[in-house]
């Protein structure tokens, strides 16, 4: 009986594990917040966008400032961040139907 | 692999996009000092130099160890009662756990160069052997619990079959814990580890599935197990003090506190920088936080991982050679060795004298 009992123990302690993944885990976005909502474009020397990877899930926009000002991150949901975006799908576009005409 | 995971443009490029200057908070300053770069160069490079070291000494030393508890046991296979079995998983669950810790150390030095199908394979088997190797000790003390306070013996000592099955339970439920690496780790190159590539998965998930994948952690792979032998082993003290004061029991009192000591100064630190980890990305996750923090709790989170690793070093002496009888093994294996090895041997028994000459005894034959 407490042998049986036992048994029913592990094996409810058991199933309850069947989850569970990768202890740690987690996420290194390059920017600490949301990121600036908007820097002055004369200062601007450089745009990285950096698409979602293994370690961030976020499109992120990251500036580089002239005369080594350092870098800064792009709220790519503000309205320079959503412009920024929208004329570089813009440009694709025209590079890839200048490669592949008709 | 993302072929266009990252995209540079020099200002030239946008000189004909007029619209870009077409937004209306132009002035606005309210966001000024916002927009701080947080790079993971100062951690990649601690983990660099901190993850070969510490990851080639557990290895050394874990396998060391644990290959003379299992080649023990392969010497006295005939007689093996409940315990050892349990020994046993747990010395082959270290072993394989170990086995993967040079790949982890050639990650942090270079890149994974070891293609997907290994990294699929090496993380499934570091998932499996890090929660069996936790299950199989909540195994021995449940084991010790059940014959010592309830004098029940779960298995019978003819049968050993039935203490391997209940192992392979484990380690089928481990295997089981494992599916999603199987499913979603890979070689993938990231753009924000200096275009590394490592055997991490190849989507990052987003913070909820990130704290729901903490808490999993954090109950199965630490509090229950705790709970379990904090349960088990106190039951077992206050069974033992109760009774006469004998130096056996004494010994017995000894390693227990050690066995549960070790336990916990191995994983605490680890969970407590999970969890610190986890407040701060939660608590700070609209405000500004500063990089520090960041690059602090990442170096936490691998020196105490490493920590925790080098609980498998400690298994053998804690579970194995602490036990009279386990060292007579040794003694025995190593004497046609000859005079070297004996010396060594002598010098072992010596040392693991102080936890326990003779806890191995009859009426505390868990041990």
């Amino acid at each position: 009986m407490k042998t049986a009992a036992a048994f029913v123990a592990l094996g409810c302690f058991l199933m309850v594990e069947v989850k569970g993944k990768i202890p740690d885990l987690k996420n290194r976005c390059l920017c600490a917040d949301k990121g600036a909502n908007n820097v002055n474009l004369k200062t601007i020397e450089k745009i990285q966008i950096i698409h979602p990877s293994p370690s961030c899930k976020r499109l992120e926009i990251v500036v580089t400032l002239m005369k080594g000002a350092g870098k800064k991150c792009l709220n790519p949901e503000s309205n320079l961040g959503k412009n920024i975006l929208k004329a570089l799908r813009k440009k694709k576009l025209t590079a890839v139907r200048r490669m592949n005409p008709a | 692999m993302n072929v266009d995971s990252k995209t540079t443009f020099s200002m030239k490029d946008f000189s004909d996009y007029t619209d870009l200057y077409n937004y209306s908070d132009y002035n606005d300053n309210e966001s000024y000092g916002a927009g701080a770069v947080c790079t993971q160069d100062s951690s990649m490079y601690f983990d660099s130099i901190f993850k070969p070291i510490l990851y080639s000494l557990a290895a050394v030393v874990g396998l060391l160890g644990n290959g003379l508890v299992l080649i023990v046991l392969w010497k006295k296979r005939a007689g093996l009662n409940v315990t050892d079995i349990f020994i046993l998983h747990l010395s082959l669950a270290d072993i394989l756990l170990l086995l993967t810790l040079p790949f982890w150390a050639v990650e942090a030095v270079k890149e994974w160069i070891f293609g997907t199908p290994l990294c699929k394979l090496t993380g499934a088997m570091f998932r499996i052997n890090f929660y069996c190797g936790i299950y199989m000790l909540s195994c021995i003390s449940l084991d010790r619990y059940l014959s010592i306070v309830h004098a029940v013996q779960m298995y019978s000592r003819k049968k050993p079959m039935a203490v391997h099955c209940c192992c392979m339970i484990v380690w089928f439920f481990c295997f089981l814990l494992s599916i999603p690496d199987w499913i979603l780790l890979g070689a993938n190159k990231d753009s924000r580890r200096q275009d590394r590539t490592e055997c991490v998965n190849s989507e990052a998930l987003s913070d909820f599935w990130v704290l729901v994948n903490r808490l999993i952690y954090h109950f199965l792979g630490f509090i229950i197990p705790a709970i379990m032998m904090v349960f088990c082993y106190t039951s077992i003290l206050l069974r033992l003090l109760l009774g006469s004061k004998c130096m056996q029991k004494k010994r017995a009192i000894h390693v227990i506190v050690a066995l549960v000591l070790a336990f916990f100064i191995s994983w605490t630190p680890y969970n407590i920088a999970l969890m610190a980890d986890t407040i701060h990305t939660n608590r700070t996750d609209n405000n500004q936080t500063s990089c520090e923090t960041r690059t602090t709790l990442d170096v936490a989170i691998t020196a105490t991982s490493t920590f925790a690793y080098m609980h498998c070093c400690v298994n053998p002496i804690l579970y194995a050679f602490v036990g009279v009888k386990f060292r007579q093994h040794l003694l025995d294996m190593l004497r046609p060795l000859g005079f070297k090895l004996k010396g060594r041997a002598g010098l072992v028994s010596r040392k693991s004298s102080g936890w326990s000459e003779s806890v191995d005894t009859s009426h505390t034959s868990a041990f």
